[in-house]
């Protein structure tokens, strides 16, 4: 697969560019979620040729929140301020949109700027990247495991639901008959997944997981001078943005 | 010095009614291969587990006895210790798999990152290991998407390459057709010419008569015989206790019914099969 530039950064500096949108999201108001940090992950998502899947999970995870939230703000909203539409019993106002935009801005810059983190970062480069600064290996293993044994779970929740099939229970067909299929399939699911749990944990004793060591890596990743650079310029960058904010709310 | 020792241990499992095995010694001394065998649910993976000591510290249950490794007791060792000098081939590859890693290579260089071992000779050492284990078309393979066999010889792998003292391996071909089983053997073979201790539990009578120096019969909760290879896989009393003797073995046995005569002993492999037919030639 070809590395595009932000692929390429050291992990902690784009973890620092996701640590910054959430600070500057924090302190800001609607415009900087969606007109500034979103735009902006796109394009890098873009520059990265990952633009496809960053669009999908974005919009995936966002959009259910987004349109729950407009929706109690709109209706809900009894302000004073000016309709900008109204259709039979239906009446929404600026401030229900504005509030609304708020609430979800936050929302958005983190599932943007996460979303591009996971889609141009190695999930073991970050952890090795952890590991780097000191972080004890037993945290990062049980970061880097979850992360990597969803898909693993997804997987076996497949093949307990072709065993139930084989079993002639349907699985397959409208809403109600999946869910009433899903439910029963949780049980074993979990319990097998904490059985391998208690496997694995062996596995790793076996492997030297527990060894007093200061532990090695396969995989070589390095700070380049582009990652110190962008590190303390997001730091600087955050640190101004904040300070601008305190002075203009203060005068 | 016994390199491994047993004195005097029982285990009994968290929620089992009885104990799995009752007083048990047993002296293993450097550069042995000794084969456990015995019926399915004996306690063989079990000792293999209280050897490598997951047990009492993986494992729920009440564990008497002690365990002596190069004769310091396990109790005082830490796990990562005991992992460096014992390694363990489970009979379940698939949960033998780290589950971070990507690629066959890196998940066979997973117990050398954990040692501390420098990348430059991690890299050399797995390399050497693929080589001999003749695994090199499964390198770039991601270690969830291997079949019954691959995951074996990936274990196998993974295990071998943290070049640990002594070798506990449960069933390691049970996956495997036959040139794959032939294989493995061969690379324990290669392991007990270095004077590695092996330990190997395994049904396969015919391949643990040729390799293997010293056989112990697991049954009824005991170490119930213990002895040469030769001696013990030509022992009639193996049946009783639901294992098969081997082929050259119950040949010869049925050569000695049908013709009437007697051999001077029960071979247990070809070559001495060969010397104790040609007599009655």
């Amino acid at each position: 697969m070809k590395k595009g530039f932000i692929t390429k950064l050291y992990p902690l500096t784009k973890a620092m560019f996701v640590g910054c949108m959430l600070i500057i999201g924090l302190v800001s108001d609607w415009r900087v979620g969606y007109l500034v940090v979103l735009p902006l992950c796109l394009l890098f998502a873009i520059i990265d040729g990952v633009a496809k899947p960053f669009i999908i999970k974005v919009f995936g995870a966002l959009v259910v929140f987004v349109v729950f939230i407009f929706a109690f703000k709109i209706f809900l909203d009894k302000s004073a301020s000016p309709i900008v539409f109204q259709y039979a019993f239906i009446t929404i106002r600026q401030q229900g949109i504005l509030d609304a935009l708020n609430q979800t801005s936050i929302l958005t810059i983190l599932a943007s700027a996460i979303i591009l983190f996971f889609e141009t970062t190695d999930v073991e480069e970050f952890m090795i990247s952890l590991q780097q600064i000191n972080m004890s290996h037993m945290i990062s293993y049980v970061i880097l495991s979850t992360l990597q044994m969803i898909p693993e779970m997804f997987k076996k929740s497949k093949i307990i639901m072709q065993a139930q099939q084989a079993r002639g229970i349907e699985t397959e067909g409208n809403l109600w008959l999946r869910t009433k299929a899903f439910f029963p399939s949780l049980g074993p699911l979990i319990i097998s997944s904490i059985a391998d749990l208690e496997e694995r944990a062996i596995t790793l004793e076996v492997r030297g997981f527990s060894a007093d060591v200061k532990k090695t890596s396969y995989k070589e990743i390095n700070k380049t001078p582009y990652d110190r650079t962008i590190f303390w310029s997001l730091i600087a960058a955050t640190a101004a943005y904040i300070g601008w904010r305190i002075f203009t709310w203060l005068f | 010095m016994a390199i491994l020792e047993l004195r005097d241990v029982s285990f009994k499992y968290q929620l089992g009614k009885e104990t799995v095995l009752e007083n048990i010694n047993l002296s293993i001394e450097k550069g042995e291969f000794v084969a456990c065998i015995g019926r399915n649910g004996a306690g063989k993976t079990t000792l293999c587990s209280i050897m490598r000591g997951l047990i009492p510290n993986f494992q729920n249950g009440t564990m008497t006895g002690d365990v002596f490794l190069n004769g310091q007791n396990m109790k005082e060792l830490s796990l990562g210790e005991i992992a460096q000098k014992v390694g363990f081939v489970f009979q379940n590859p698939f949960i033998q798999v780290s589950g971070i890693k990507k690629t066959v290579f890196e998940e066979i260089a997973y117990g050398l990152e954990n040692l501390g071992v420098p990348r430059d000779e991690m890299i050399e050492r797995t390399n050497a290991i693929i080589t001999q284990l003749k695994i090199e078309y499964l390198r770039d393979k991601h270690p969830m998407q291997l079949s019954g066999g691959q995951s074996q010889r990936v274990a196998l792998a993974s295990v071998l390459v943290m070049d640990p003292e002594i070798l506990i391996i449960d069933e390691p071909t049970s996956q495997l057709d036959p040139q794959g089983t032939e294989e493995v053997f061969e690379t324990i073979h290669i392991l007990k010419q270095r004077h590695k201790t092996i330990i190997l539990v395994e049904h396969k009578i015919d391949l643990v008569s040729e390799y293997a120096d010293r056989v112990i019969l697991i049954d009824q909760k005991h170490i119930l015989l213990d002895g040469p290879t030769s001696e013990i896989l030509t022992d009639i009393s193996l049946l009783d206790h639901g294992v098969s003797l081997p082929q050259v073995a119950l040949l010869a046995l049925r050569v000695e019914e049908e013709t009437g005569k007697k051999l001077d002993r029960i071979p247990s492999v070809i070559e001495d099969a060969v010397i104790e037919f040609s007599k009655l030639v």
